[in-house]
């Protein structure tokens, strides 16, 4: 059979024509011939396959219609941010598109085409990698047979300690135990069932105890709303001209003294009578004296509610536990 | 009572009550974990016995002091774990004196250790293969460092989550791993003839 191209190597254009699967069975048969005799072609397939595999993985690339395009445009920022090599004459010649895009996919190939290293695979073999990251490492390992090789050998080595068998201690370990065991051993039954119906109630009260920082956020949160709302409300009044605290103040003084002569009798004229409830009493009288006073008393005072309302949820809901740091500094 | 639906919280409390059918449903639940995690820790029956009933000793008398926010099971691997990794301290039990077969000398030995194999759905062929191959893998086990030890254990013969290893061994989760890392990759070139 004669051969059209003996002499030329594979271009660009031919190799994705192949991974595409967009050529005639005679082009293909005529690559894959070229490719087992020629090392240079061969590799660049390879490099391709890789890329093709390594494009699978990653979601936000995923050829749309307008994939193309969308790589060129971000073209520029992509080639500055990963050369940081010296630019050498050569290279600052103007170049298409085409090229440059076809750079940007060889270097990501080539990263593509980097070994996993054996922290990397034992994380994806126990599924601890975030969900990109897995779906880029089987890409690799679908391509690479080394990596496989690798992944297989820690998945034997994990399942053969998982097949371990459990043990059991000696028939006599239980009685040994339990013959040393202080507690309840001298507790009357009928102590024992009164301690009992306890522990009982402290296990259900400690199902009712949040366990998360969020569950507390939100019971801060209902405590605080009375609060908050008391403090809007006597704002909302205080706030109204036709309602001056003076007028307030006797209208409780009033309600107050009712009941509690309704209530109490002469126990409710010894409060009146105290220098408490006098005392209480001057400082409404006082401050409806200062309307403008009893106002900024007002605001404060819902300020300083919410500010603390704000600085709580602030430290329940953003503050991270230890643990999830070390979760995120080790991935 | 019915102590085999109540979970380990409701048997902790109970226990604390001084209820003793609790104590005894909570060591049928964990003598069995314990006593593996422990054996395989100092790879002495005898000793690892004394250890798994010293852990059970300590923890039933001190059950009052149990958390229930925690996992039962956490809590108790940890004193057991603590208790091991205290005694390979004293004693300087460390890795070069344990090299031994992790299977009983004596017939006696072997009568009095029932070993409990959970899958019974393989051939006598198969088993005695596997067998074999724990018996390489025990040692390889037993040749790490105490704490990838309990690590190695924790995570893959008893299943526990990165995160509640962290809890029983008392470390960040990134050293767990770290643990865990190095472990499988010492126990990987020890055994590559094995597994490749
Ligand atoms: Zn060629
Ligand atoms: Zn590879």
């Amino acid at each position: 059979m004669a051969q059209k191209h003996p002499k030329t190597h594979l271009t660009a254009e031919r190799i994705q024509a192949f991974l595409d699967d967009a050529l005639s069975r005679d082009d293909r048969a005529e690559i894959q011939e070229h490719a087992t005799s020629c090392g240079r072609c061969q590799a660049e397939l390879e490099t391709w396959q890789l890329l093709y595999s390594e494009l699978g993985g990653l979601p936000e690339l995923s050829p749309a219609p307008n994939f193309r395009e969308r790589v060129l445009a971000g073209l520029d920022t992509a080639v500055a941010g990963e050369q940081r090599l010296p630019v050498s004459a050569e290279q600052r010649l103007p170049v298409s598109g085409e090229q440059r895009l076809f750079g940007w996919l060889r270097q990501r190939a080539v990263r593509a085409a980097e070994h996993l290293g054996p922290e990397r695979l034992q994380d994806y073999v126990e599924g601890l990698l975030p969900e990109r990251q897995m779906a880029r490492v089987s890409a690799h390992l679908e391509a690479c047979e080394d990596c496989h090789g690798e992944e297989e050998q820690w998945r034997s080595l994990i399942h053969g300690i998982e097949k371990l068998p459990v043990m059991a201690p000696s028939s006599a370990f239980a009685s040994h135990v339990m013959g040393q065991i202080r507690i309840g051993r001298l507790m009357r039954p009928a102590a024992a069932s009164t301690a009992r119906g306890f522990a009982l109630a402290r296990a259900w009260a400690g199902r009712l105890v949040p366990r998360t920082q969020k569950a507390w956020a939100v019971i801060s949160g209902i405590a605080l709303t009375p609060v908050t709302v008391v403090a809007l409300l006597a704002y909302a009044v205080f706030s109204n001209p036709l309602v001056t605290p003076g007028a307030l103040a006797s209208f409780l003084w009033w309600r107050i003294s009712d009941g509690a002569n309704a209530v109490w009798g002469l126990l409710a004229d010894g409060l009146v009578e105290s220098p408490i409830a006098f005392y209480a009493y001057s400082a409404l009288d006082l401050l409806a004296g200062y309307p403008g006073v009893t106002a900024m008393v007002a605001v404060s005072f819902a300020a300083a509610t919410s500010l603390a309302g704000w600085v709580l949820y602030r430290n329940l809901m953003t503050t991270r536990t230890a643990d999830e740091n070390y979760a995120r500094a080790s991935v | 009572m019915d102590f085999d639906t109540q979970t380990d919280k409701e048997l902790a409390a109970l226990a604390a009550a001084g209820n003793e059918g609790a104590f005894a449903e909570l060591l049928r639940r964990y003598e069995r974990p314990i006593f593996s995690l422990v054996y395989r820790m100092v790879r002495d029956r005898a000793l690892a016995e004394d250890l798994a009933q010293e852990t059970f000793i300590r923890a039933f008398n001190a059950v009052a002091s149990y958390d229930p926010r925690y996992k039962f099971s956490s809590w108790i691997f940890k004193i057991a774990n603590n208790h091991t990794i205290d005694h390979l301290r004293r004693r300087k039990l460390d890795t070069v004196s344990i090299d031994g077969s992790p299977h009983a000398r004596t017939v006696q030995e072997e009568e009095q250790t029932r070993l409990v194999v959970e899958s019974t759905d393989e051939n006598p062929q198969e088993y005695v293969e596997h067998r074999e191959l724990g018996d390489q893998i025990e040692q390889a086990i037993g040749k790490l460092r105490p704490e990838y030890r309990t690590a190695v254990l924790l995570r893959h013969v008893e299943g526990y989550a990165y995160e509640e290893i962290s809890k029983i061994m008392d470390l960040p989760l990134g050293t767990v791993k770290t643990y865990l890392h190095r472990a499988r990759g010492e126990l990987k070139e020890s055994l590559a003839h094995l597994i490749s």
